[in-house]
């Protein structure tokens, strides 16, 4: 199986502040990829390059590439929407808009013109693991959902544009330990299908979920393998200080 | 310091293991004591004493599951917990092998070729080294010392070969005593077994050490 997305000595300047430095970590296809590492490390940075989440901030300059399909998303003639289709993203804070769950759902592939959408919203929200909890009020409003299910509202919502990958940017961290587990369980199913990328602050979460952990730590990745072996056996002392509760 | 209590409790997991260690050390030295001095009375100490040997290893294995339950160890850590939970169980049974010398030493009336005092006893201080050097494996974090501490365990098996010859030689010139000589045999082969178990706990060190499994003898 190969990479579905790299990134290449990738670097970023915020202003005179230098958050990533030299990134180069392969994605591969179907796997889930963790990153970890202390507040300020540079991860939630680094996912939100993988679908040029930055391009939106102020003064920032970002140096290098990141391949999706072999294809530089920085080069000229990327379609930034097309590719934010395509490479979906999923918040800490749910965020469904002030509308229907069905309406919420249904709200990008309408604006990308897709006029049927009833079993396209019916799909995402099965695979969304939400079906059965919602398919009896669809009209009902979303912001009266709990958290977990407003979390998972989002994820069918993402899905619904039927992307390649998926970025996770602390998807947890606002949830309750059972919401929690129905995300990774989630996460899990949605594995054979889509490539996932999952920021985390939990470290049992990133290992439970992911198959690669890269740990970030002052803009640089000190170490990416199998989670297994980041977990049980680090080869950098900084990655096992941080991993063991030595500090961070 | 972060999680200052954990590291408290790893340290005293650790100094724990070490105490359990000693314990077990000295009941392999006691124990040949016993047999090659027919001290019944120290015999019966041993057997005793091993009461405390599993009530230590039962602490170990509480504390090793409390901080797997509670502070989700990762890492050296959790290999050390791991690597622990297997020691106690090759310390409680070396310990338990002691006992059974001890009870040789109590039950059996034959006479212990001199020869065999000798080697039965180099076996004993063998089994000792070992542990010793085990102890400072774990001390310095190298693995080196656990890896060339197994090495003995040849000389552990050559001594066991020859204590074993050396008693059926004797058997076959005293048959009167045959009945008595096989107690003295089983103390030989719970000897060797010892260096096994000890074998086992190098190669669980190294795995604490440096995350490798090897399997050395």
């Amino acid at each position: 199986m190969g990479n579905k997305m790299e990134s290449k000595k990738l670097n970023l300047w915020y202003g005179q502040k230098w958050a990533l430095k030299d990134i180069t970590l392969d994605i591969p296809e179907n796997k889930i990829t963790a990153l970890i590492g202390p507040s300020g490390c540079g991860k939630s940075t680094f996912i939100r390059c993988l679908n040029r989440m930055n391009d939106l901030i102020d003064k920032v300059r970002i140096e290098g590439e990141v391949l999706y399909d072999g294809h530089n998303i920085y080069s000229r003639d990327t379609d930034v929407v097309e590719l934010r289709k395509r490479i979906g993203m999923v918040f800490q804070k749910p965020n469904p808009f002030p509308m229907s769950i069905y309406d919420n759902v249904a709200y990008g592939p309408r604006i990308h013109g897709v006029k049927s959408v009833d079993s396209l919203v019916e799909r995402s929200l099965k695979d969304a693991a939400l079906w059965e909890e919602v398919s009896d009020r669809m009209d009902a409003p979303a912001m009266g959902l709990s958290g977990g299910q407003q979390q998972r509202l989002c994820i069918a919502r993402a899905l619904a544009m039927r992307p390649d990958v998926i970025l996770f940017d602390e998807p947890c961290s606002a949830l309750d330990p059972i919401s929690t587990s129905k995300i990774e369980g989630l996460m899990e199913q949605l594995k054979a299908r889509y490539t996932q990328v999952i920021v985390t602050h939990n470290m049992q979460q990133a290992a439970r979920v992911s198959d690669l952990t890269a740990y970030f730590l002052l803009g640089e990745m000190i170490e990416f393998g199998p989670t297994k072996e980041i977990f049980e056996n680090p080869q950098q002392k900084s990655t096992e200080d941080y991993i063991t509760g030595r500090f961070g | 310091m972060y999680r200052a209590r954990y590291r408290r409790d790893l340290d005293e997991l650790n100094a724990t293991m070490v105490e359990l260690m000693q314990s077990v050390s000295i009941a392999i030295e006691q124990s040949v004591r016993a047999l090659q001095e027919r001290d019944v009375e120290l015999a019966r100490a041993v057997i005793q004493g091993d009461q405390a040997v599993d009530d230590m290893n039962t602490r170990l294995e509480n504390k090793c599951m409390e901080l797997l339950a509670l502070q989700q160890p990762m890492a050296k850590d959790l290999r050390m917990i791991v690597g622990i939970l297997k020691i106690g169980i090759d310390l409680e049974r070396a310990s338990d092998l002691a006992v059974d010398v001890a009870r040789v030493a109590v039950q059996s009336k034959a006479v212990l070729p001199p020869a065999m005092t000798e080697d039965l006893k180099r076996m004993a201080d063998i089994a000792q080294q070992m542990l010793k050097d085990v102890m400072r494996s774990l001390s310095e974090g190298n693995a080196d010392i656990a890896r060339e501490a197994t090495k003995w365990d040849y000389e552990m098996d050559r001594l066991y070969v020859k204590a074993r010859d050396n008693l059926i030689k004797t058997a076959a010139e005293n048959s009167d005593q045959a009945n008595d000589l096989i107690p003295l045999m089983m103390a030989n082969r719970h000897l060797e077994r010892i260096g096994d178990h000890i074998c086992n706990i190098c190669e669980h060190i190294i795995y604490m050490i440096e995350g490798k499994r090897e399997h050395l003898n």
